[in-house]
Order: C-alpha cells, then sequence, then structure tokens
C-alpha cells in the first residue's frame, strides 16, 4: 500500500515540477525577449556598427560560457540572463539598421519577427501538447550544428581572401533555420520529460533557438524577398 | 566586413566549437535510438516549416 502510494506520488510530483520549470522558463523567456528587443531598438536608434555590434555578442557568450554555469542554481542568474539577452538584441542592432535602410526594409523585419514567432509557437506548443519526447534528435542536431560553424569559418576564411561565396551563406542560413526548429523540438522535450530541471539554462536554450532562427530567416526574407 | 572583424568571427566561431565538442560527445553517447515513425514525424514537421519559410518569401515578394 505505501509503496503504491509511493509509486503515484512520485509522477505528481515529478509533473509538477516539471509544469514549474515551464511556467518559469516560459514567464522569464517573454521577459528577457522583451528586453533584448528594447536594446536592439536602442542599438538601431543609437546607431552601432558592425564592429560594436559583434563584441557586445561575444561579451554576451562569454557570460553564457564563464559566469551563468556558476551562478544558473541562485537568483543571482536571473541579471545574468537579462544581461546576456540585452547584449545578444543590442548586437543585432547593426543587422536590423542594413534592414531598415532597405526600401520595405521594416516590414522584412516585421515579417521575420512575426514568422520566427508563429514556428516557436507552433513547435513548442506541438511538443507541449502531443508530450512526445524529441531526445532522439540530440544527437543529429549537435552534429548539424558543428559542421554548419565548420562551414561558417570555411565562408569566413574565404572572405579573408576577398571571396565572397553568397550561395553558401544562404545555405547556411537555410540549414539553420530547419536546425533551430528541431532545436526547439529537442529543448522543448527535454523540459517537458524532465531532462532540464534549470528554469534559467531553459530559458538561454530557447532564447538561442529564437535569436538564430530570426537572424537566419531575416536573411533568407531579404535575399529571396526582392523580385529584383 | 573589415579584416579585424572577419578574424574576431573567426575566432568566435572556433571558440564556439571548442565550447561546443564536449558537448556533441555527451550528447552522441546518451541520444536514444528512434523509431522509423518518430524520424517520419519529425520529417512531416520539418516539411511544414520548410512550406512556412516558403510563404513568408511569397508573402514578401507580394
Amino acid at each position: 500500500m505505501a509503496l503504491n502510494e509511493r509509486a503515484i506520488r512520485q509522477p505528481a510530483e515529478s509533473v509538477l515540477a516539471t509544469n514549474k520549470v515551464l511556467r518559469n522558463t516560459y514567464a522569464l523567456l517573454s521577459m528577457t525577449l522583451l528586453f533584448s528587443a528594447a536594446a536592439a531598438a536602442v542599438s538601431v536608434v543609437m546607431g552601432v556598427g558592425h564592429g560594436a555590434g559583434l563584441i557586445s555578442t561575444l561579451v554576451a557568450f562569454a557570460l553564457v560560457w564563464f559566469v551563468l554555469p556558476r551562478v544558473a542554481n541562485s537568483a543571482a542568474g536571473i541579471p545574468v540572463v537579462f544581461l546576456f539577452t540585452g547584449l545578444l538584441g543590442f548586437g543585432l542592432g547593426p543587422m536590423l539598421s542594413y534592414y531598415l535602410a532597405m526600401p520595405g526594409g521594416s516590414s522584412l523585419i516585421m515579417t521575420a519577427l512575426g514568422g520566427t514567432g508563429l514556428v516557436f509557437l507552433g513547435l513548442s506548443g506541438y511538443a507541449l501538447t502531443t508530450r512526445k519526447d524529441f531526445s532522439f534528435l540530440g544527437g543529429m542536431l549537435f552534429v548539424g550544428m558543428f559542421v554548419v560553424l565548420l562551414g561558417i569559418l570555411a565562408v569566413l576564411v574565404l572572405g579573408f581572401f576577398g571571396i565572397a561565396v553568397p550561395a553558401a551563406q544562404l545555405a547556411i542560413s537555410a540549414v539553420l533555420v530547419l536546425l533551430m526548429s528541431g532545436f526547439i523540438l529537442f529543448d522543448t522535450s527535454r523540459i517537458i520529460h524532465g531532462g532540464e530541471r534549470n528554469y534559467i539554462m531553459a530559458t538561454v536554450a530557447l532564447y538561442l533557438d529564437i535569436h538564430i532562427l530570426f537572424q537566419n530567416l531575416l536573411h533568407l526574407l531579404g535575399a529571396f524577398g526582392s523580385n529584383d | 566586413m573589415d579584416n579585424w572583424m572577419l578574424i574576431l568571427n573567426a575566432v568566435f566561431i572556433v571558440m564556439i566549437l571548442v565550447f561546443l565538442y564536449p558537448r556533441l560527445k555527451q550528447v552522441q553517447k546518451n541520444t536514444r535510438k528512434a523509431s522509423s515513425q518518430e524520424w517520419l514525424n519529425f520529417a512531416a514537421i520539418m516539411g511544414v516549416v520548410v512550406l512556412f519559410v516558403v510563404f513568408l518569401i511569397m508573402l514578401v515578394r507580394g
């Protein structure tokens, strides 16, 4: 009898813990997305250049690599997440300014933003409602990410020798859109099935999925969107 | 893009690769094998994403 009660209680406690992580993750994610958007707007208004944007992105990643693992289990992790997302948002400024200077650039950005939101809500909602386990995607997604990063490195090295490969950049963006869609399923599924119990780390993972998805969707729409 | 930015970008990508590699090994070791039905389901979801992106491109082209 006592064994049965324990067997029932444990899954119930586990579901409650999962729901708490989910609720906290989505609450923090929505706040950090708004904060990031505000930082991007400030960056556009200030007319920040590509160099400053790149440095801002580098500092954001340094925070995630060196600071966040030490504070992720305490309340100090929350300001670090805000700083991280704010810096990444600020780093988006030069890209947004570039598209805003194009004819119809603002509608392009809004379409990419809306598209990113719909892809995220659709995929995350799908993983949440079906409660399917997408943990099998992990190996493929990480290998895919590794290969794409090597591809980006190759494009940068070619760029250093004055060789531009726009087709490769577009192919990389298209693959990244698919990879980030897969990561949204994978990361949401990890929270649901107890693979991620820390809502701060879960927020950072989902934020990065959304951030990279938006950047690359905007790149694709900017490249294919014109009739020229 | 200036050369210093290209170099900084390249250093950044190398750092991501260095940080990603141990995680990649760990995830590869712990990833479960999926059934063909699960892969089919995932392919269908990705198909919907591709169609949605094509729709967005057509929307922007007007």
